[in-house]
């Protein structure tokens, strides 16, 4: 079937979709008119109940807290299924990534290029760290931050240095870092079930509204999800990247 | 002109599976995809958007103040994890295939065996 032909069903479809798809869009409540219960509800109750000033992470951790637990889990399974996929094949061979100029001279990286890196290393590191412990105070959380810390570690291979990434996602510390963090998001739900209380149940203080310790379990379970976030995306750039540097199709003999 | 988010989702929504339909590379059917799926963001926070309103963060605001609906905002998020594993998954599959059979148009490959 030639490629025109095969468009014309496609087109059709789409419009009958696109028609269909915006009857039903426009009766929702006009944009803007939000008349939902939920919201109101959440936003009223979360800060007797719950000490806490910021909806969205409340939600994530607190009201949907299991749903949160399971999310996790998708990125886990996504990820095991990524190296899985990514690992070596049995028709391959793995070497180290080896200078093949010759006698060229290395391609040395632009000095720019190197010294933003090295700039911008530690600044993303501890902008990760501080939008991970936040997460129950200002926009952003163990998700959002989780993703910022594993960007800081892209410096590391824009500056040319992916023999440190490689040789830093090559020893098990990243993904016991991946396994703690989803291991930790468990056991801080399940220690509330020894005292009868319902899964993921705030047994700590509250503390004041507005302090960095507040919000009971909130902040410690944004660390959990920031620390399996980061591991995960660093292990997934670092898979990736081994199938270009390191992993070489065998030669037949 | 109150429709004006809801017909920008099934623009995007529209273009991203005219993208799938006639893509020639996984990679670029990858990426059509995320847009797709990025009309789903759009959609969400539009559901929830209140006139006027602030973010829902009660911090040193008015007692009175609007606050838009964070519950979709928290649906967004979980939303944009699944995306990324998804997309992170094909470019896996995309990979592995281009490795088999050597090329990247979806068309091209002949079917797999399992």
């Amino acid at each position: 079937m030639s490629s025109k032909l095969r468009h014309f069903p496609f087109v059709l479809g789409t419009l009958v979709f696109a028609g269909f798809l915006l009857r039903a869009l426009c009766a929702l409540p006009p944009f803007g008119e939000y008349r939902g219960a939920y919201g109101p509800a959440i936003l009223s109750t979360m800060e007797p109940l719950r000490h806490a000033q910021q909806a969205v992470a409340s939600i994530t951790f607190d009201y949907r807290g299991f749903d949160t637990l399971g999310e996790e889990f998708i990125l886990f399974a996504a990820v095991a299924g990524g190296l899985l996929l990514l690992r070596r094949q049995e028709s391959e061979a793995a070497h180290d990534p080896v200078d093949q100029s010759g006698d060229r001279g290395g391609i040395e990286p632009a000095p720019a290029v190197l010294g933003l890196g090295v700039l911008m290393f530690p600044f993303t590191l501890l902008l990760g760290i501080y939008v991970v412990l936040h997460g129950h105070l200002t926009p952003g959380g163990g998700f959002q931050g989780g993703v910022l810390l594993a960007t800081a570690f892209y410096y590391v291979y824009l500056s040319g240095e992916y023999h440190d990434l490689l040789g830093m996602s090559r020893g098990h510390i990243v993904s016991h870092l991946e396994a703690a963090g989803a291991a930790g998001y468990v056991i801080i739900g399940l220690l509330a079930l020894p005292a009868g209380l319902h899964y993921l149940h705030n047994l700590l203080p509250l503390g004041d509204k507005g302090n960095l310790l507040s919000a009971g379990t909130l902040p410690l379970l944004n660390i959990t999800v920031g620390t399996e976030v980061a591991s995960a995306f660093l292990l997934l750039i670092a898979a990736f990247l081994r199938q270009v540097l390191v992993i070489r199709r065998e030669k037949k003999p | 002109m109150t429709v004006l988010p809801y017909l920008i989702v099934i623009e995007l929504l529209l273009v991203g599976l005219y993208g799938i339909a006639t893509s020639r590379n996984t990679i670029h059917l990858v990426s059509c995809l995320f847009v797709a799926q990025s009309s789903t963001y759009l959609l969400l926070l539009s559901v929830g958007y209140l006139r006027g309103g602030t973010a829902p963060i009660t911090d040193e605001i008015p007692a009175n103040a609007r606050m838009v609906d964070p519950v979709v905002q928290a649906l967004t998020l979980t939303d944009i994890v699944v995306g990324a594993t998804v997309s992170a998954l094909l470019l896996a599959f995309a990979l592995q295939r281009h490795k088999l059979t050597g090329t990247l148009d979806p068309r091209k490959e002949p079917p797999q065996r399992g």
